[in-house]
């Protein structure tokens, strides 16, 4: 059963297998110092099949500056594999990420409620 | 003067955050004989493009905005939408492109939206500064008649007008080297100062939950446009300007730059109203050596 | 009820449910297409859509599937109209669920009021709060477009602030009630008053009937 995998390629129509491990994402990425394990040894845990990925921070520190995905050399989109991450938690059933109603939204502006929203929640 | 019509999406920011953004291209616009024909009931694109191939809920807003633009647009004699918002941008032009390539998912959401007619993909989707590129920026150059010279501009573009560059014709300019920002910066008289940061992301949506990445992210930034001794940083999105004023919130007052929108410093250039807080117009009045406008 | 019945065609859903020998004990109120009690959904056979009606009002219609539903929880928070501004961004500070709105339309589709529901919700993501009062104004808060709402808003609650906060800070404040508002305050009423909460049933009864009535 390669269920990782193919939930992750369904969600993101990207080929994980593709990638070869060089590192380039992880070079470019801006948020490393906040992320458990580094981009390239995330797409790594799912191409092992290593369901733990779900569990670690790394597709959530990941703000979608889509960095990685310019620069990869197989032309994979890394942000599109860390959304997929997202994607398997957040369509889980009972599974919340963030209540908005109890996030200090005081001083936030409409377009970062919103986009919180639509990362964050299904 | 021609005048020339376009669609236009404004976007929550400039309706509810930050209104000087869409008042000074108002003000821009008027000089420069183009006007803006807001689409008429336009819906929130989402702010960030949804990147699941298997789920196209998160583009409807941007699909009816596009139907109610088409038709919009049929009346007017124009199929171009033009967006100041980056965020919108990324969001709008990416989700034309997917529905331009992929027939599939067109169908898809065309025959879920049952209440509107078809969505014919033949709109085009572009930021106004490619806007401002396409009909020239010497012919801007010879509009300004107040040239912000010695005015020393860091043009911040951020991720949205960069990036993705899948699919392609996301980007406004080379991911990897932009020019456009500093070129229009040039042709309203300003000198732009390179600084390395000028692509790095703010942080984006993580201001709701972790605004410590969002700081720390943003003083990097302010630090690098300091260090090449900006005046001002240039911005073209509602979201990196609120993300980079917490950082200047979280730096003592030396530290400090200044962050505004490009439509402001055009709108000053063209001798119109910059909706700039006046401690900032200001300092780049005293700057250029010129007057208040009114 | 799980059966199908035989009923007059001239008959709306509550009539018929009545007709075939049920007592309402809830999903029924003013039986004038005004307080959203008896919001019923059905299909209708060989349809795949979902469809939505007031039992008063609607008539029925050969091979109607229905179930009425009761009324589902919602959340309400607090607010305070003292310390708010006539601002969306004031509904969406109070409502952020707001920001989840895919535009989607099932709202709209649900409301037997016929009700624009997504276009007003996106009338305060355009920040034009005076389009979301005049849109809702005949929302009688049934919670039907809520129960459809794939991003969980409770509608009929947003409307309601919306309209709260443009009624106090937008409208013209009505002269004649500020004068009447004055009047209670200054007591004028309050012999009459006194007088009523004195008398007993049948002497409040009498009073009744002996009232004027507007032709």
């Amino acid at each position: 059963m390669n269920e990782l995998v193919e939930r992750v390629t369904e969600i993101s129509g990207q080929n994980v297998y593709s990638c070869y491990q060089c590192g380039n994402c992880s070079a470019g990425c801006m948020f490393t110092d906040e992320m458990d394990i580094l981009p390239h040894q995330a797409i790594a845990l799912v191409q092992n099949e290593d369901e733990s990925i779900l569990e670690i921070n790394t597709p959530w520190i990941c703000a979608s500056c889509f960095v990685c995905s310019v620069r990869c050399p197989r032309g994979l989109d890394v942000a599109a594999i860390m959304e997929a991450l997202r994607e398997i938690k957040i369509r889980e059933r009972g599974f919340i990420k963030v209540d908005l109603r109890k996030v200090d939204i005081e001083k936030l502006p409409q377009i970062a409620i919103t986009a919180a929203a639509q990362k964050f929640t299904w | 003067m021609i005048i020339m019509e376009v669609l236009y999406y404004p976007g929550c920011s400039l309706r509810n955050t930050y209104p000087e953004f869409e008042k000074s291209t108002y003000e821009a616009c008027e000089k420069l004989g183009i006007e803006l024909v807001e689409i008429p009931e336009w819906s929130c694109c989402g702010v960030v493009p949804s990147l699941a191939t298997d789920n196209v809920m998160r583009h409807l807003g941007a699909v009816r905005s596009f139907i109610n633009a088409q038709k919009k647009g049929r009346e007017i004699g124009t199929n171009v939408i033009v967006v100041l918002c980056s965020m919108c941008y990324n969001v709008l032009k990416r989700v034309n492109l997917i529905l331009k390539e992929e027939p599939d998912t067109l169908e898809n959401v065309n025959s879920f939206i049952d209440d509107q007619p078809d969505y014919v993909p033949d709109l085009r989707v572009t930021h106004f500064l490619t806007f401002l590129k396409e009909t020239g920026f010497e012919n801007l150059e010879e509009k300004v008649n107040k040239p912000l010279k010695g005015l020393k501009v860091a043009p911040y573009y951020g991720c949205a007008l960069l990036r993705p560059d899948r699919p392609e014709g996301v980007p406004i300019d080379n991911p990897d080297n932009p020019v456009i920002l500093e070129s229009f910066v040039r042709s309203i008289g300003a000198e732009p100062v390179h600084f390395p940061f000028r692509a790095e992301c703010c942080g984006n949506y993580h201001i709701v939950l972790e605004p410590g990445i969002v700081e720390m992210r943003t003083r990097k930034i302010i630090g690098s446009a300091k260090s090449v001794k900006a005046d001002l940083i240039l911005s073209p999105c509602p979201l990196c300007t609120y993300n980079l004023g917490r950082g200047n919130e979280s730096l003592d007052k030396s530290e400090q730059v200044p962050v505004v929108f490009f439509t402001q410093l055009l709108a000053l250039a063209l001798g119109g109203k910059s909706y700039l807080p006046t401690e900032i117009e200001d300092q780049i009045l005293k700057k250029i050596g010129g007057e208040k406008s009114d | 009820m799980g059966k199908a019945y035989k009923v007059p065609n001239t008959l709306t859903i509550m009539k018929a449910i009545e007709y075939v020998g049920y007592r309402f004990i809830r999903s029924c109120g003013c039986r004038g297409g005004f307080c959203g009690a008896c919001t019923t959904f059905y299909r209708v056979k060989n349809d795949y859509k979902l469809q939505v009606d007031l039992a008063c009002q609607k008539r029925v219609e050969d091979g109607m599937y229905i179930v009425q539903l009761p009324f589902i929880p919602a959340e309400k928070p607090k607010w305070d109209l003292d310390k708010m501004k006539s601002t969306t961004d004031e509904v969406i500070r109070v409502f952020p669920e707001i920001t989840r709105c895919l535009s989607c339309n099932v709202c709209t589709q649900a409301c037997p009021q016929d009700i624009e529901v997504m276009r007003t919700i996106q009338a305060l993501r355009r920040g034009d709060l005076e389009d979301a009062v005049n849109l809702t104004f005949d929302c009688i808060s049934c919670g039907a477009c809520s129960i459809r709402c794939p991003a969980e808003i409770t509608h009929y609650q947003v409307f309601q602030l919306a309209r709260r906060l443009f009624g106090k800070y937008e409208t013209i404040p009505a002269k004649h009630l500020m004068e009447r508002v004055k009047e209670i305050e200054e007591g004028k009423f309050d012999d009459e008053v006194s007088k009523l909460m004195d008398m007993n049933l049948e002497e409040i009864k009498e009073l009744y009937k002996k009232r004027e009535i507007e032709k």
